[in-house]
């Protein structure tokens, strides 16, 4: 037998994998530029939106919140003609609060589904999927997610409609300080990075107003046991104890506070999760009037008047302030199409929300408008909880 | 501040002892280390669940109903993981992966999306002094109840019938078998005891914690540090360091302020106690 090679052999065996390799680099190729296309995702009669979340896992209620209104908000719109007569079509996909699976969701909505834009739900997991969507060049619309990172750098595509943890928490912080004046604190923190930022803001704001930090100390999302926090938080004996977790955390630590009797001097400071009603159902029947306050943007308090529009939409349910922000968000998403009339592309809508969005305002929502930052609505009010409710503790904004 | 740790770290201790003696209680009489033994309780904290807040029965007679919903759990699993095809104890330990999988799922499917919940107090919230100590009522509870459920293991394995049987199987199964011993009835006994106690655990991690389908796992862990160190034949011993793990985790927890560490401190810990035991064992038969 002959080992020598044949040499036609080896060539048509080089034209066969050199075939193989073009044909499939070729069929790769719409479906990468399909992500990038003006016109993916939408048509003479349906608008494809998509949505990552963490519908399971340690978000699971301001998720189910958000999405859920957002979807009811959509049909309504659809049952009303849509928008320039298409039909808004959610799809949306569980990440369980895993930046991984965000991904995946992400890439799976794009170049499975076919999606004309994407929202999300989950500080955590947006900060993953960021970079891979600016590259596609795809909108990110007004998510359920306070990270820094939307609006700082800019991203030509990302738009955001609620100030970020920072922001909101720096704000919260001087108007406490200045309302209660000063005194120490003990910061509560979950561990993941997206939380840092506003644990150094809400340092900043403390000594800014003449007080001092005791102590940062580090959680995790859904921490099995809050005793030991509460050890620590004792020792500190603060003035105010300031919050940056989810929302259940937050309740199972001031459950475990009221049990151990170390509860702050003053009052319990927190981001925007605070005035969920989440927070209500796992703290239990033990918060009393004036002693939490919650930073609130844009939105007004989910239990005031002005939000019954979108109580309604789902009647049967306690909603919460991810669900005011999810009918909020789907409103605005909804305003912009509708603004842009028949010729709708990504570039176009991304070029109005830079800087053509004039002002909008719903009941229950600051005014949104176009801004350098692409955060469409600035401001921060507080809600504090009065009587086992949720109330607004001032009718000015603290930003 | 180093009292009250410590005194934070016992209650949870006590759980993970709970668990390791399930692990122990099963790998003596059948051989099978059972990876679904901590969320089996879990599953059974959520029957308990519903029943209180969705069916509104008093607390005693839900725990009560949940007690029996564990023992036909523990006959059903020991029916579908050795029963229906035996095979060589890490076959069926493997088979146990496969219940925690399904009783995992079944749970995210069926409560997942608006977890986490506050279970119903058992107990009134307050608490007492002990030693300087504030040690709320849930806590003493907790540590009340791990210690009957250990004593009554205990004695039912060491001053009756059954137990007289569950030590002559975990001895030698095959001769016990050749006395007369209803192999099959005891191994039956074991699983539902197992599971019961398991059920237990379950309602008293969501009392101390929360209730979720995932908040087992990081007890699961240190109960199987616990069972190891103990050799997986002490239930004393397992349920001495569990308490032992839970002080060490709370202390970390307080002083360390890093708390993704404390399931790491479980590796560590089993670790160090096995390395120890091997030394200690080495030089007891050097002399």
């Amino acid at each position: 037998m002959s080992n020598r090679f044949d040499r036609r052999q080896v060539l048509a065996g080089a034209i066969n994998a050199g075939a193989v390799l073009l044909s499939s680099s070729m069929l790769a190729r719409p479906a990468l530029s399909q992500g990038i296309g003006p016109d993916v995702g939408i048509n003479k009669t349906s608008i494809k939106i998509g949505l990552s979340g963490g519908i399971t896992g340690p978000i699971a209620f301001a998720s189910r919140q958000f999405s859920g209104y957002m979807q009811k908000q959509f049909e309504r719109i659809n049952a009303v003609g849509g928008v320039n007569g298409r039909r808004i079509e959610l799809t949306i996909l569980d990440d369980g609060g895993k930046g991984d699976v965000a991904l995946q969701n992400a890439q799976r909505l794009l170049q499975q589904q076919q999606v004309f834009a994407m929202t999300t739900i989950g500080t955590a997991t947006t900060a993953g999927i960021l970079d891979f969507l600016t590259k596609q060049n795809v909108p990110l619309l007004f998510p359920g997610a306070y990270n820094t990172e939307l609006i700082s750098p800019v991203r030509a595509n990302t738009f955001a409609l609620y100030q970020p943890y920072e922001g909101q928490i720096g704000a919260l912080t001087k108007w406490a300080y200045g309302k209660m004046g000063p005194g120490s604190a003990v910061i509560v923190r979950a561990n993941p990075p997206s939380f840092d930022l506003s644990a150094k803001s809400s340092a900043a704001a403390v000594q800014a107003a003449g007080g001092t930090v005791a102590a940062t100390l580090n959680t995790t999302y859904n921490q099995p046991e809050w005793t030991s926090i509460v050890i620590r938080i004792k020792e500190a004996n603060p003035d105010y104890i300031i919050v940056l977790t989810t929302a259940s955390d937050m309740g199972r630590l001031w459950q475990e506070l009221t049990q151990q009797s170390a509860q702050p001097k003053k009052a319990m400071l927190g981001i925007s999760p605070l005035a969920d009603q989440a927070f209500l159902d796992t703290a239990g029947g033990n918060v009393p009037d004036d002693k939490i306050f919650a930073a609130l943007p844009a939105t007004v308090v989910q239990t005031a008047p002005e939000a019954k529009e979108a109580r309604d939409l789902m009647p049967n349910e306690k909603m919460g302030i991810f669900g005011l922000e999810g009918a909020a968000s789907a409103s605005v998403i909804a305003e912009a199409l509708r603004r842009l009339g028949d010729n709708v592309t990504r570039g176009k809508l991304i070029e109005l929300l830079s800087d053509k969005f004039e002002p909008y305002r719903l009941p229950y929502m600051d005014t949104a408008k176009s801004a350098p930052n692409h955060l469409l609505v600035q401001s921060v009010g507080v809600s504090t909880i009065k009587g086992g409710a949720f109330v607004p503790a001032t009718n000015e904004f603290v930003l | 501040m180093l009292a009250a740790t410590v005194v934070g770290g016992i209650s949870l201790g006590f759980l993970y002892g709970l668990v390791a003696l399930t692990l122990i209680l099963l790998v003596r009489t059948t051989g099978v280390l059972n990876f679904a033994a901590a969320d089996v309780g879990m599953f059974c904290a959520f029957i308990a669940f519903i029943a209180i807040t969705q069916f509104q029965m008093p607390v005693v007679a839900a725990i009560a109903l949940t007690a029996v919903f564990a023992a036909l759990l523990g006959a059903l699993t020991y029916g579908s993981i050795i029963l229906i095809r035996p095979a060589d104890p890490l076959m069926l330990s493997l088979r146990t992966l496969s219940i925690l999988i399904i009783v995992r799922a079944l749970a995210y499917k069926f409560w997942g999306a608006n977890s986490p919940y506050r279970f119903p107090r058992i107990v009134p919230d307050g608490g007492i002094l002990v030693l300087g100590v504030n040690m709320n009522y849930t806590q003493l509870t907790v540590i009340a109840l791990a210690l009957v459920m250990a004593l009554a293991v205990s004695w039912l394995t060491g001053a009756t019938r059954i137990g007289l049987m569950l030590r002559a199987v975990s001895s030698d199964r095959e001769t016990a078998a050749d006395l007369g011993v209803a192999v099959i009835r005891v191994d039956l006994v074991a699983w539902c005891m197992a599971t019961l106690v398991a059920g237990v655990v379950g309602i008293l991690v969501a009392q101390l914690t929360f209730l979720s389908p995932d908040m087992m796992s990081p007890v699961l862990l240190a109960g199987f540090a616990a069972a190891q160190l103990a050799d997986m034949q002490s239930m004393r011993t397992a349920l001495i360091a569990g308490v032992a793990l839970g002080i060490i985790q709370s202390l970390s927890s307080v002083y360390l302020n890093q708390p993704e560490w404390s399931q790491v401190l479980s590796f560590a810990v089993l670790a160090g106690g096995l390395l120890l035991r091997g030394q200690l064992r080495r030089r007891v038969v050097a002399t």
